[in-house]
């Protein structure tokens, strides 16, 4: 026997999160319907595109519409729900915090040692990576996104509201990968940002 | 009473016409039929909901089936104080267009 082809389950969880008790049924069984039919007509490609153009459009409004009648059940905000470590996230996140380390690490080594790195370090990296090191604005702004990729990985906030009662929770996810480019991330962010404090206000207190 | 919107309107008089087959979809789908413009999930049940709870249109569960997943169809009716509404907005809407622009003559 033929299995009947399925919406996205992303889009289902989405709507379910903000539909209304009573319309939850009735609306999420239409949308079902529509997308056999268009799935037998046009293919499941097609039908599924249409199920998240619906989902999209339908959204804002339903959200507004459950918040006036207070019965917005649960939305919550998370990272990927498995248990696997997010590769591209662990990838990107290292990828953004090598200029920072190229920042950071030397500045720290000279203020320790002595010794002059980041001019060797300049002519290490060569023409197409020294600009970008040597403008921290950049380099912060990599960090925002290692740190957005990894709070991500390791939140899960939610929001549950039933009438008017609303329960705010919030807990990590035990991602030690994740965790350690937070701290990193952190660590470099307060350094860079600390010296351009220094570097462009202390001097003129 | 609350004067409708024209899309409350424009729901309540797609229900009278499908009948006994009015259902979310149907509505949508018969909407967009006439206007032809998208309808979209959110924008029929919403109104529907609405009209519901004011009393102007009263909702029954169908059979779920296989192709919805396993979920009912919820059939929608006017009610008496719909029809009444239905037929206000019709006073309205002549009294209204008897003194607006003649159109005949174009």
């Amino acid at each position: 026997m033929n299995r009947l082809p399925s919406p996205a389950a992303s889009a289902q969880r989405l709507l379910q999160a903000v539909l209304p008790q009573l319309m939850a049924d009735a609306l999420l069984g239409d949308l079902a319907e529509h997308f056999q039919q268009l799935a037998a007509q046009c293919g499941t490609a097609q039908a599924r595109r249409w199920y998240w153009q619906e989902t999209l459009l339908s959204l804002p409004h339903l959200t507004l519409y459950a918040l006036e009648i207070g019965e917005l059940r649960r939305v919550s905000v998370t990272g990927p729900t498995s248990d696997r470590q997010p590769m591209w996230g662990i990838a990107l996140s290292l990828l953004f915090l090598l200029p920072a380390l190229l920042l950071v690490i030397p500045g720290l080594l000279f203020n320790l040692t002595g010794v002059d790195l980041p001019r060797q370090l300049g002519n290490l990296v060569g023409p197409m990576l020294k600009p970008w090191i040597d403008n921290p604005w950049i380099v912060l702004g990599g960090l925002v996104v290692v740190l957005a990729i990894n709070i991500l990985a390791v939140a899960n906030i939610k929001v549950e509201s039933i009438g008017e009662a609303v329960r705010l929770t919030f807990d990590v996810k035990k991602r030690i990968a994740n965790l350690i480019l937070l701290a990193l991330a952190l660590f470099l962010g307060v350094s860079i940002f600390g010296y351009l404090l220094a570097e462009n206000i202390l001097p003129f207190i | 009473m609350k004067v409708l919107s024209r899309t409350e309107e424009m729901i309540l008089l797609a229900v009278h016409a499908l009948g006994p087959g009015a259902y979310g979809l149907a509505v949508g789908v018969h909407l967009k039929k006439l206007t032809g413009k998208p309808w979209s999930v959110g924008a029929t049940y919403i109104p529907l909901d609405r009209l519901e709870k004011a009393g102007l249109l009263a909702s029954s569960e169908g059979d779920p089936t296989a192709q919805r997943g396993g979920r009912s169809k919820r059939f929608y009716r006017l009610t008496s104080k719909g029809l009444k509404a239905l037929a206000e907005l019709k006073r309205m809407n002549e009294v209204l267009w008897a003194a607006g622009p003649d159109f005949g003559a174009a």
